[in-house]
């Protein structure tokens, strides 16, 4: 292959470094208003009255929205298939608050100081509402959501967003039977994306009254279809364009700041802006769900996996948006890397007082994987086996059914899948002589400092079997060059750059060749949008199918043009086996001008039934000081096979990226809260994510499988790395000092409490 | 608000004639944060940036004078420092990251009070003295007489902070801070230890400790049993009485005097075992 899988600088490389005007915010319209949201002080309230006479009487106050505004129809912020598979529990502007930070009016004005000036003058009357913020009570709590009108709530009485079943054999019986049986639960808190970019998004009517949407999202499609559905305003007449993206991490396949600002420009007729602040990123976006996961594995005298049971309970936070899908792929990932022949997984979403989970890269998987390889490490040690071999011995093999994937689909019944590759045991084994497991030595049990050596595996998707759909758009210019339209959506990841390779290998030209042009709902052609991992597997499908239909053109018009049938292309010509030959450039010309005039172009749709799982082995070196806690990550050896690797250095990052995400998870990232369901640490400077100085040496690398259903056997890259550092680094700490902890974050302090 | 920048000290004296509700503005690395966070602006902001007298570093054979506008960043580079005061040196090594190094002042971090600041344990283990100056008078105070609470100083209406004293010994010294990760964090607990050994006693013995009391405190029954015998093994009935630690959202209470009392027993150590 000339382009897959080679050094490729990604085509928004040189914009993005020399600061050129790219994102949402680098581009501003005249006579723009500026938004800011008045939030709840309480965790449980119900709004009795708003006067919002003083502050509309600031001078340089436009308008102020508050629930009397809209009528009470309810919908999910959830940008994902439709219907949605979320609940449907959520106003735009609500009579009702839940959580502190919810909304309660926006103010648009002249400049953010006078709206900012002017949401501290609206006065509010509450009646405040007990809370609850545990998940553990919230079955018992007063309902969160007892209006009538909201749908998708599984059990609105109870605080039950979701809930799953999937059940294969009959795992009792199976445990009954077993040699050995081992327990455990784990838990983890909210987290954040802490993407640099917040949301943010620009609106305003074009000349023929059109709804112009410049926002920073992942999801342009599902933007469009919401604003229109809660704004009333017809989909003709809304066009949404993603421009540059800094980070999404999943917290922009939400739709938050859209609505808010279209309600605006289409009240006011004037365009409108609102960017949210580091602090509402913290509180009032989205987070990871907490979840708490209970596993009962049953092995048999061989040390193989005959049943494994798991309870989740997930934590919501006020409202549902991904909450049973993402707890359907922690359900999917539980069981997705062990062959077993019994198991059942019972599952339920919860509504708390707090700020709001939904997607954030790994989908449900780093809580599975945090708690599943936690679990086989303890095997592992408890019965003396090395923790890579107990592994082996129990993974699927090619050809195996992944009998989860049928019982459990991702909202719905799922559909047959099949391990068509799977390099997990390679990884493992590249991963052991790169982290030198062989040759680790612990340190000397009077060494303050413990050094401890740890793995864990695990598996993502490679987007959504039966759901998921994209198209692509290809026409060619008279100089051989091409346009690619994608609705795909670059959110930083590279897709734009990696679908441009795709098409240049298979139209056989230069990547420089290949003018991409993605996410505008006006100009480029329907998909679901980036994320499930599924940009490169389905969005880079269209565009193979798309290329391949304009190859065949190109070779129509060649035959025709040389008079002669068998011909082939090379170097951008077409060429007969006389040798006679016209180039790309001539071709299209003609075909533009003068001989069988034709614009050579097509398109193509792309879905798939299967979501090939890519794979990853994490290996980790820690240090633990005892006299303190502290964990210091040594080393972190991460080797993933995501299919055929189409952009080496992007696939690099993409897994570089991942493992501060996955090791603050693990070590020193969690939202705080005080007695009253307040987030305390809404900064940096108390919200911890990994520094430079914090990250570990990163030894990255790949085991390339060829995937029989995807592009040029391209798995997905996107969330796979993230899933397995956290587990990886919880084992060496368990390694170094015989620590175990089974509730993360990890701190200093937890460590030190488990010593005594 | 208004804004001044007075460019020498008796340009900011005439402006302290007229104005007397003011705050001063110096590296903002506190206050700047603070005003995000929702501390009510002043009336008045007196930026002291182009005052450059105040930026000084002065050596003579007895002391060193550190301008109040010094930031942490000048401090490191300074080889008087490095030389002299290590536990300064060392804790300037440890200050944020290099961006607020680079704005932050040591007058700054002095007049903040917080006790957690990380240049203030060396500072009060090396006797530091702060020199205050208004229009017609000066005065030279030692820096424990001037912090009196969190975020409290001791000083008076148009008075600033013009430098700090620290004397030239041939002491040796150490600073350790703990936060909760590598740069950018506060410190849960910090110590400095300035000391000078005859054999195998200390014939000099001062620690003092950060973010485990209102202010940074001497561990004083601890410096008394280390002069008596350097090889006690320390436990915490030796810092309990002198120390009164927070729980917050970073640690808590008992985690910051348990791992003080590890930290401390493993400096001692290795204080003990040098030659
Ligand atoms: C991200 C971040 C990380 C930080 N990390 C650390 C850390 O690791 N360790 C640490 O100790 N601190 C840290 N700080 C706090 C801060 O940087 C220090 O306290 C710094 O020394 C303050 O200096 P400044 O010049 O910026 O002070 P400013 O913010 O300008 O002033 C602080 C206070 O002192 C007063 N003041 C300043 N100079 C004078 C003077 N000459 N006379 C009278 N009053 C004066 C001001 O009025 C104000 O009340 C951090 C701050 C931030 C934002």
């Amino acid at each position: 292959m000339k382009v897959i899988g080679k050094k490729t600088p990604r085509v928004d490389g040189v914009a993005l470094a020399t600061g050129k005007p790219v994102f949402t915010d680098d581009v501003s319209v005249a006579d723009t208003v500026f938004i800011k949201i008045l939030r709840s002080p309480h965790a449980h309230a119900k709004i009795v009255e708003i006067d919002k006479s003083e502050a509309m009487g600031i001078s340089g106050v436009v308008t102020i929205l508050t629930h009397e505004d809209f009528p009470a129809h309810y919908y999910t912020t959830a940008g994902q298939g439709y219907p949605e598979p979320s609940p449907r529990d959520t106003r735009i502007l609500d009579s009702t608050v839940r959580f502190v930070g919810d909304e309660v009016a926006i103010v648009a004005a002249e400049t953010n100081e006078i709206a900012e000036k002017s949401i501290e003058k609206i006065i509010v009357k509450y009646e405040i509402l007990p809370a609850n913020f545990e998940m553990e009570k919230a079955t018992e709590s007063s309902s969160l959501h007892p209006e009538s009108g909201k749908t998708g709530i599984y059990n609105t009485q109870k605080n039950m967003a979701s809930h799953l079943e999937a059940e294969i054999g009959d795992a009792e019986k199976a445990f009954s039977e077993s040699e050995h049986i081992f327990e455990g639960t784990y838990s983890t808190p909210f987290v954040q994306h802490a993407q640099i970019e917040p949301h943010i998004t620009l609106t305003w009517l074009d000349e023929n009254g059109r709804l112009n949407v410049r926002t920073a999202t992942q999801v342009p499609f599902h933007v469009r279809r919401i604003v229109a559905e809660v704004t009333n305003f017809p989909i003709s007449k809304i066009r949404v364009i993603k421009p540059r993206i800094g980070g999404g991490f999943g917290g922009k396949q939400e739709i938050l700041t859209e609505t808010l600002c279209s309600a605006i420009t289409l009240k006011t007729g004037r365009p409108a802006r609102l960017e949210l602040t580091r602090e509402e990123e913290f509180y009032a976006t989205r987070s990871r769900h907490p979840q708490k996961i209970s596993l009962k594995i049953g092995l048999d005298e061989n040390q193989k996996i005959t049943a494994m049971t798991a309870n989740i309970l997930e934590n919501c936070g006020a409202y549902g948006p991904h909450a049973l899908t993402v707890m359907s792929v922690t359900a999917q990932k539980l069981f997705s890397i062990y062959k077993m022949q019994n198991f059942k997984v019972v599952g339920n979403a919860v509504y708390t007082n707090l700020p709001i989970a939904a997607a954030y890269r790994g989908y449900g998987a780093p809580q599975a994987f945090f708690a599943l390889e936690s679990l086989m490490d303890e095997i592992a040690t408890e019965l003396g086996i090395c923790p890579i071999e107990f592994r082996k011995k129990n993974l699927f093999e090619l050809g195996d059914e992944l009998p989860i994937m049928r019982a459990l689909g991702e909202g719905r019944e799922g559909f047959k899948a099949f391990v068509n590759s799977n390099g997990l045991a390679e990884c493992m084994e590249k991963g052991r002589k790169l982290i030198g497991w062989d040759e680790f030595q612990q340190s000397d049990k009077n060494s303050p400092i413990q050094r401890g050596i740890g793995v864990a595996t695990s598996a993502q998707g490679s987007g959504i079997a039966g759901i998921d759909m994209a198209s692509a758009f290809i026409k060619m210019n008279e100089d051989g060059s091409f346009n690619l339209l994608v609705g795909a959506t670059d959110l930083g990841t590279g897709s734009d750059t990696a679908l441009a390779q795709i098409a240049a290998e298979v139209l056989c030209v230069a990547v420089e060749k290949i003018i991409v042009y993605s996410s505008d709902t006006d100009l480029t052609p329907f998909d679901t949008g980036a994320y499930a991992s599924s940009t490169t597997y389905v969005s880079g499908g269209a565009v193979k199918k798309a290329a391949e239909k304009v190859i065949e053109q190109i070779l129509e018009q060649g035959q025709k043009f040389l008079n002669l049938e068998n011909v082939k292309i090379e170097n951008e010509f077409v060429i007969a086996e006389t040798g006679d030959k016209i180039s790309f450039k001539d071709l299209c010309t003609k075909s533009f001008y003068t001989e069988n005039q034709m614009q050579i172009m097509a398109e193509a749709s792309n879905m798939s039934f299967d979501s090939p799982q890519p794979f990853n082995a994490t290996f980790a070196i820690v240090e633990v000081d005892t006299e303190t806690g502290f964990v210091t990550v040594g080393k972190i050896v991460s080797i993933t096979d995501a299919g055929k690797i189409i952009n080496p250095q992007m696939s690099e990052g993409q897994v570089e990226g991942s493992i501060p995400q996955s090791l603050g998870m693990v070590l020193s990232e969690f939202m705080t809260f005080d007695e009253n369901g307040k987030m305390t640490n809404t900064n940096f400077d108390d919200y911890h994510i990994f520094t430079s100085l914090d990250m570990p040496e990163i030894i990255v690398d790949f085991v390339e499988t060829d995937e029989p259903t995807a592009p040029f056997g391209a798995k997905a890259v996107a969330e796979i790395p993230i899933n397995a550092p956290a587990p990886a680094v919880v084992n060496a700490i368990f390694n170094a000092c015989g620590v175990r902890i089974r509730n993360l974050p990890i701190t200093p302090e937890k460590v030190m409490k488990k010593k005594i | 608000m208004n804004y001044f920048s007075p460019n020498s000290i008796s340009e900011l004296f005439n402006l302290f004639e007229s104005i007397k509700n003011y705050t001063i503005l110096v590296g903002g690395t506190d206050l700047m944060p603070g005003f995000e966070n929702g501390t009510p602006l002043p009336e008045n902001l007196i930026d002291l940036k182009n005052i450059s007298d105040l930026s000084e570093i002065r050596e003579t054979t007895e002391e060193i004078e550190i301008g109040a506008l010094t930031t942490v960043t000048e401090l490191q580079k300074n080889l008087v420092i490095h030389k002299y005061f290590n536990a300064l040196w060392q804790a300037t090594k440890e200050f944020a990251g290099v961006q607020i190094r680079n704005r932050a002042t040591i007058g700054g971090n002095i007049c903040n009070a917080s006790p957690s600041g990380d240049l203030l344990t060396p500072l009060y283990s090396f006797g530091a003295k702060l020199k205050l100056i208004r229009s017609k008078s000066e005065r030279i105070v030692p820096i424990e007489n001037i912090i009196t609470n969190p975020g409290e100083i001791a000083l008076n209406n148009g008075e600033i902070l013009q430098s700090v004293i620290l004397p030239k010994t041939d002491f040796q010294s150490l600073f350790i801070k703990l936060g909760l990760r590598e740069s950018m964090a506060i410190s849960v607990v910090n110590f400095a230890i300035v000391y000078k050994k005859n054999c195998d006693n200390f014939e000099h013995l001062s620690i003092f400790a950060g973010a485990v009391a209102p202010t940074i405190i001497r561990l004083k029954t601890l410096e008394n049993v280390l002069l008596d015998n350097p090889k006690t093994d320390i436990t915490a009935n030796l810092i309990v009485p002198d120390i009164s630690p927070i729980s917050d959202i970073r640690a808590s209470a008992n985690y910051r005097e348990q791992v003080l009392v590890n930290l401390l027993n493993n400096e001692v150590r290795r204080m003990n075992d040098e030659q």
